[in-house]
């Protein structure tokens, strides 16, 4: 039967036939849910840049007589325990995450699947002690490695990059590790070898386009996880230390009023998980994109 | 014999998918009376599976759904049953064997738990009395040692003893009807041809009908005693196995057998081939689904869809079958003029035979994890090719072909010995020269998927040679030779920006090809090249193949397991046993003559299609030996009925008894004579 409906996905010129196809699988569905993503990229984006434009307060005006409103029209997500407008604090907040989030993720996965893409082609003795120093670094718990990384070079932007993507490093360099492997002993690596084309064409024309589709999906969860390592790191007081609070702090401090105001805590965190949702399904929609045998035209 | 056991009506299946439900058969009617053998062919996409798969109802597990017909099991309608109730007919009434034994059972359990488990749940024995049964089972199926392979684990038996416990477990209660889906596919001739011989004496034994699936005419021909011809989701022609082999109804069902490449055939005639590829579910063409490939079709043909119709008791869903059996002599004249007269003319006969490759003494072994053994794939192996000539290597998988075919090219670096490539060694390369000198030496590969860089497009694919080889070609020049190469292989040049994943089977092995001609080689190896193809498909690559070497001059290493296929392709053919050259000949002579017991043997393993029935008992005993802890003396001394207490000794050395006619036997010379 495999053969049956890879043929049939294989054809493109299919008539639709009788039913109606499920509408979650329909491309018509799953192209709204795309463009809604780009919208909310682009929404957070601008909040990120020109967060004036957007908010009716300034984040750090402490109105006294309006702590922990719910929220309201005047009050959008409610306020905090300084009378602080909490949709305007999301707003603000949005700049320091995206930053820390977009800048941990480009540099550990980059530098992580360069490495791991590395070992693994080589293979032999390179490979053995770069797994043994990776597994060493994997059995730290990240965020304690964080931590330690943090308090040992005090807390800046950069520090906190560095240690995010320190811990992150090991996860990209073994899954991409995995993909070299994989891909290096399939068919058609060994027809190109037999066709005497040179290894390093060979890495980068047949290796590394077939390899790099679980790092889209693991760059974008990777996202969430690095705002949110920031945020436990800011919560610690090694986050940068910043007038404005970023996303992750917005969530640890609000936590504490959970029962008082749940508004505080719950909007920050539903800003992350928007943006971690919405750079999924643009991850997702570009591994199809790149992929030959997805791409319906 | 009245009452049929299995009566299959009107049968249609649909399968849900992403866009829409897509009928994988229309219209399948068929009957099994008890004890009888039916067996269904076809090629890949036709069909034949999912029937088998819907008669169990275990398309529901795959999003098939039964959307007409009835399927009746005695008087119950097993359309109707419910999950629990189908559940008690499974294993117990109907029984089924799969194609790929070594994943149909579960790896964390021992073949006994399997085999129990089955029993108590549909005959109530106790655990005791089951695993007894077991024992005999096992017996039956001529496994050595059943009570030691009981407590096996699935990955401690040969593909050949777990097929063999899989027909055990599905005889295990007594079933009316066995489902073998391609039991024998994965396996060798020679384990193919026990199976067979196992299969045949089980069903006289046990009374159960069976059904058979298979793409192997061969077989079909073997263990039937009816056959029903599939083809794009429709039955074509059903009929009796005699009457289906001498005179079929059906022009699919002839061009199918004229398709198999026959033992006595002149190996300078072009093989018989059915033009085109079987059509995909989503595109199938009105009227016959058929006429797109027929030499016989119609206008009436593409319109109108043909019924089955019973004639002299074999049916057949054609239009023109009445004329075809009125003016059957014309037809048949017809196909033998028309179409396979068509001869490639033979080469000159080479006269100088000068050796393109000289291989001295070549060994590959390979070193075993935490052990001081090694596998001796290729074990001190001396041969030549000479050029423009196809030498054909045959032997079981396991006995080190493709190893020797990626040793010889240096694609895998050999543990000793030389390889000279036009008087120079191959050794003596460095990196680079090496590369260069592979322009000259190229490979097509078994695997039509997984060779083809499912990212590149084909233009593309193709070019990586020339563009690895000939750097100084401007693009435009690389472009003309591309769509050069892929007229000549017979591809469309408009699909060059077409992905692999848009092709068929056939279709990507004639990309792989045009790959490898591209830089104007002097070699090619083919690594079963054909053996993943459909019969009418491969018959298409072979003629490619044939016809290219007679434009091109080129020389072949055709490494191949069906050894019909390879006489037809080669000029001389070396077998191959446990790493080490047993024979060498003459395709001619090997196949008349040959030497080597292990030879006979395999020759004697071919199913044929022109003896019905008459299945060779006297096929090769026992399964190739590990490679890792090869038998002492002569290697095949295990399974070979003369073996001395000489060959225990001593290892026979490849002598030449006959001019050009070499083998390994210390026997040879008397039987020779004999």
């Amino acid at each position: 039967m495999r053969q049956v409906i890879s043929e049939y996905k294989n054809h493109k010129d299919v008539t639709i036939l009788k039913k109606k196809p499920m509408i979650l699988h329909s491309p018509k569905f799953s192209n709204i849910f795309l463009w809604l993503s780009i919208l909310v990229i682009i929404f957070l984006g601008s909040c990120s840049i020109i967060p004036g434009w957007i908010t009716p307060y300034t984040p750090t005006t402490m109105q006294a007589d309006q702590i922990l409103q719910a929220p309201s029209f005047k009050h959008l997500f409610g306020t905090d325990y300084f009378g602080r407008d909490v949709f305007s604090l999301v707003v603000y907040g949005s700049r320091a995450s995206l930053l820390v989030g977009i800048c941990a993720v480009l540099v550990s996965s980059l530098v992580g699947s360069a490495l791991g893409m590395i070992v693994g082609y080589i293979g032999g003795f390179m490979d053995v002690i770069f797994m043994r120093i990776v597994e060493i670094i994997q059995t730290i718990p990240s965020i304690l490695l964080a931590l330690a990384l943090a308090a040992a070079m005090g807390p800046s932007f950069v520090n906190l990059v560095i240690a995010i993507t320190i811990s992150a490093i090991p996860g990209y360099a073994r899954v991409m590790r995995g993909q070299i492997l994989s891909i290096k002993n399939r068919p058609f690596i060994l027809a190109s070898r037999s066709i005497g084309t040179p290894s390093y064409i060979i890495f980068l024309k047949h290796i590394l386009p077939n390899s790099y589709s679980p790092l889209i999906v693991m760059a974008t969860n990777g996202l969430g996880t690095a705002i949110l390592t920031s945020a436990g790191l800011s919560f610690l007081g090694l986050g940068v230390i910043r007038d404005i609070p970023d996303w992750g702090l917005l969530l640890s401090q609000g936590r504490n009023y959970l029962t008082a105001g749940w508004w505080i805590a719950t909007f920050p965190g539903l800003a992350i998980a928007l943006f971690v949702l919405a750079v999924n399904i643009i991850g997702d929609s570009l591994r199809d994109y790149f992929d030959p045998k997805k791409r319906i035209e | 014999m009245g009452k049929p056991l299995l009566n299959v009506s009107e049968l249609t299946v649909d399968f849900k998918t992403k866009r829409g439900l897509l009928t994988a058969i229309s219209n399948i009617s068929l009957t099994i009376k008890p004890s009888e053998t039916v067996c269904i062919v076809g090629e890949s996409g036709s069909g034949k599976s999912v029937t088998s798969k819907a008669i169990m109802r275990l398309i529901d597990d795959e999003n098939g759904v039964i959307s007409k017909g009835s399927i009746q099991l005695e008087d119950q309608d097993l359309n109707l049953l419910t999950k629990r109730d189908l559940n008690r007919i499974r294993g117990k009434k109907i029984a089924m064997i799969f194609q790929e034994p070594s994943s149909a059972f579960d790896p964390v359990f021992t073949i006994g738990d399997q085999i129990v488990e089955t029993i108590v749940k549909h005959l109530k024995l106790s655990k005791k009395e089951a695993w007894q049964r077991g024992i005999e089972l096992l017996k039956k199926v001529g496994l050595s040692e059943p009570v030691i392979r009981m407590k096996q684990y699935p990955n401690e038996l040969s593909g050949g003893m777990l097929q063999r416990a899989m027909i055990a477990m599905a005889l295990s209660c007594n079933p009316d009807l066995l489902i073998a889906d391609e039991p024998t596919t994965a396996l060798d001739v020679t384990i193919q041809s026990q199976i067979i011989e196992l299969l045949n004496s089980l069903k006289k034994e046990f009374h159960m009908a069976v059904l058979l699936i298979t793409h192997d005419l061969g077989v079909a021909a073997q263990l039937a005693d009816r056959i029903v011809v599939m083809y794009a989701g429709t039955i074509v022609e059903e009929g009796k196995v005699e009457k289906i082999f001498s005179q079929p109804h059906h022009p699919y069902t002839s061009g199918l057998l004229q398709s198999i490449p026959k033992l006595d055939a002149k190996k300078e005639t072009k093989l018989f081939s059915i033009e085109g590829t079987i059509p995909s579910l989503s595109n199938i063409p009105s009227g016959c689904r058929f006429h797109p490939r027929c030499p016989f079709a119609t206008e009436k043909c593409r319109l109108e869809s043909p019924p089955l119709k019973n004639i002299d008791g074999q049916q057949s869903a054609c239009w023109h079958t009445s004329e075809l059996i009125n003016h059957e002599n014309k037809f048949h004249d017809e196909l033998q003029l028309g179409r396979t007269q068509e001869t490639i003319p033979i080469q000159q006969e080479v006269t100088e035979q000068e050796p393109l490759f000289e291989v001295r003494e070549l060994s590959k072994y390979y070193p075993i994890k935490h052990s001081h053994k090694t596998i001796k794939a290729v074990d001190h192996v001396s041969l030549k090719i000479y050029k423009g000539e196809t030498f054909g290597l045959v032997g079981e998988s396991g006995s080190g072909k493709s190893t020797f075919g990626r040793t010889l090219l240096q694609l895998e670096k050999p543990t000793d010995g030389e390889v000279l490539f036009d008087g120079q060694s191959l050794a003596a390369f460095n990196h680079r020269e090496l590369r260069q000198k592979r322009r000259e030496m190229q490979v097509i590969f078994q695997d039509p998927y997984g060779s083809l860089d499912p990212k590149w497009t084909i233009g593309s694919i193709i070019a990586e040679p020339l563009k690895t080889h000939l750097k100084k070609q401007s693009r435009k020049e690389i472009l003309a030779a591309v769509k050069e190469l892929m007229v000549k292989v017979g591809l469309e040049p408009e699909w060059i920006d077409r992905h692999p994943h848009e092709f068929s089977g056939g279709q990507r092995q004639r990309i792989g090809i045009a790959r490898a001609m591209a830089a104007n080689p002097s070699f090619v190896l083919a690594d079963e090249a054909v053996s993943a193809l459909d019969v009418s498909v491969q018959a298409q690559i072979i003629n490619l193949l044939k016809e290219l070497q007679q434009s091109s001059g080129l020389t072949y290493l055709f490494i191949g397991h069906n050894l019909n296929v390879v006489r037809h392709i080669s000029d001389r053919i070396g077998v191959m046993y446990l790493g080490k050259i047993v024979e060498i000949a003459s395709s001619e002579e090997l196949f008349e003559n040959p030497l080597h017991p292990y030879t006979s043997g395999l020759i004697k393993s071919i199913p044929s299609i022109e003896t019905i029935g008459t299945h060779q008992i006297d096929t090769l005993k026992g399964e190739i030996p590990s490679p890792s802890d090869p038998p002492s003396g002569c290697a095949f001394r295990t399974r070979c009925p003369f073996a001395t207490e000489l060959c225990h000794k001593e290892v026979p050395t490849l002598k030449e008894y006959q001019t050009a006619h070499f083998a390994a036997c210390h026997y040879a010379e008397k039987r020779k004579v004999d």
